[in-house]
């Protein structure tokens, strides 16, 4: 057996320190700093673990998240991964190019309520690949099951669908300062009608659903602005 | 006198001709011409093909750098946005292009991009242009994004790894999608998993479980 390792470790984010949205919704995979884990850690950096699939009610987060502690770790090569330390979720890079190797560790876990991670700063999102990575690493760590990280992506590509075009929808109305049109909440109305929700599950139905997300933000901007 | 209408016995020279030479035995050299016109023509063949198939990858050359060529001169953000519209997702206009997502969003709000990206959008633009207009190809994202011949590898993984020629062959229907994968990953059927399948839990959401008989 062998879990994933990389090859480059960019890759393993979507975006890191300043890049972070602030629009985007908390997600499987991001890296939140100065959080309390009851039972684990009274402050510290920590990672949201919790499956996509759970982790929401609606638009909004579930009242508590299950989190990972995340700390300084020995630097270990990227194939040693593959076949060991079972128990954490590597973090090179974390902080940018040079800077001290962090992991998670997948035994110290813990609820977060929503409020405190909200209000928490947000240092890092994972990439698909990172969090497919996790979800591997913690289903290993937790059932001795290995599973292919292909067979979380084709799984639950569709939850990474929702929380990209989330973004995008938000990222729109802050940018025109709107605040009731392109809301979360308006897109989870917006997503769950005319089926396009189930769309998103369909690989070949993506393209023309994100398609028309686009077309509704442009709209919707154009509403706004007159 | 006419030897038609004679039996062949009456006749030695067409009867011998018919019975003691190999009419239907030709000689050694006959066949050995046979064997050797049509191995000829076997292998010109092949090199014909082999010259045909070199004037058809300089053919798609040319077409691909005059598209991006014409598409260059159009602005980062615009290109960006027709590969939006399309429906492109944007951390796959990241990945097809070599950078990342946030890079992919500074140029959209109007960030210069280095000339080496510029020319890798356009020539994203380019293929995608040339998938519409030349292969008829509808949905070139979602098209992009299936995978192929039952394994998990994409239109997308494949450009990626900077297979475009094959794609483009692909979609023209020279190549099925087992022969383009043969064609860059002879590997590929190795790496096929189906130990596990997708279906839908009762609370409407997916989840993976293990095949209870191999795919």
């Amino acid at each position: 057996m062998s879990l994933d390792a990389w090859d480059d470790p960019s890759r393993l984010y979507l975006t890191r320190g300043e890049e972070v949205s602030p629009h985007r919704p908390f997600f499987t995979g991001d890296v939140v700093e100065s959080v309390a884990i009851p039972g684990v850690q009274d402050e510290g950096a920590g990672i949201i673990v919790a499956h996509p699939c759970t982790m929401r009610r609606g638009p909004e987060l579930a009242e508590s998240v299950l989190v990972a502690a995340v700390g300084p770790h020995d630097e270990v090569p990227a194939e040693r991964w593959g076949r060991g330390y079972f128990d954490r979720m590597p973090l090179p890079v974390l902080r940018g190019e040079g800077r001290p190797f962090e992991a998670a560790s997948l035994t110290k876990v813990g609820l977060v309520r929503a409020e405190e991670l909200l209000a928490a700063d947000r240092i890092a999102c994972l990439s698909e690949v990172g969090i497919n990575m996790l979800q591997q690493r913690t289903v290993f760590n937790l059932t001795r099951l290995e599973v292919p990280t292909a067979e979380f992506w084709a799984a639950f590509a569709h939850t990474y669908e929702e929380a990209d075009l989330l973004e995008e929808w938000v990222e729109a109305g802050a940018d025109v300062g709107d605040a009731t049109v392109l809301t979360a909440a308006t897109f989870e109305t917006w997503l769950r009608a005319d089926g396009r929700q189930e769309s998103l599950r369909d690989p070949q139905q993506r393209a023309s659903t994100r398609s028309e997300a686009r077309r509704e933000i442009a709209a919707r901007v154009a509403g706004i602005e007159q | 006198m006419s030897t038609i209408g004679r039996p062949w016995s009456e006749d030695r020279t067409r009867t011998n001709a018919v019975l003691d030479s190999p009419v239907e035995s030709p000689t050694r050299t006959t066949q050995d011409e046979l064997a050797e016109r049509a191995g000829h023509l076997r292998g010109a063949t092949r090199f014909l093909l082999d010259d045909v198939a070199d004037v058809h990858d300089e053919a798609i050359d040319i077409q691909m750098e005059a598209r991006t060529d014409e598409a260059a001169k159009r602005s980062v953000a615009d290109l960006l946005n027709e590969l939006a519209e399309l429906g492109f997702a944007w951390r796959d206009i990241a990945r097809l292009v070599g950078v990342t997502v946030p890079a992919v969003r500074k140029w959209r709000q109007g960030e210069a991009a280095t000339g080496a990206h510029r020319r890798a959008v356009a020539r994203l633009l380019a293929f995608v242009d040339v998938l519409r207009s030349e292969h008829l190809v509808n949905e070139v994202s979602s098209w992009m994004e299936i995978p192929l011949a039952g394994s998990r590898r994409t239109g997308v993984d494949l450009y990626c790894d900077g297979h475009e020629k094959q794609l483009l062959l692909h979609a023209a229907g020279h190549l099925s999608s087992e022969e383009l994968l043969d064609c860059v990953e002879p590997d590929w059927r190795d790496q096929l998993d189906d130990r596990f399948e997708i279906a839908t839990a009762s609370d409407g959401d997916p989840f993976i479980r293990l095949r209870s008989e191999p795919g």
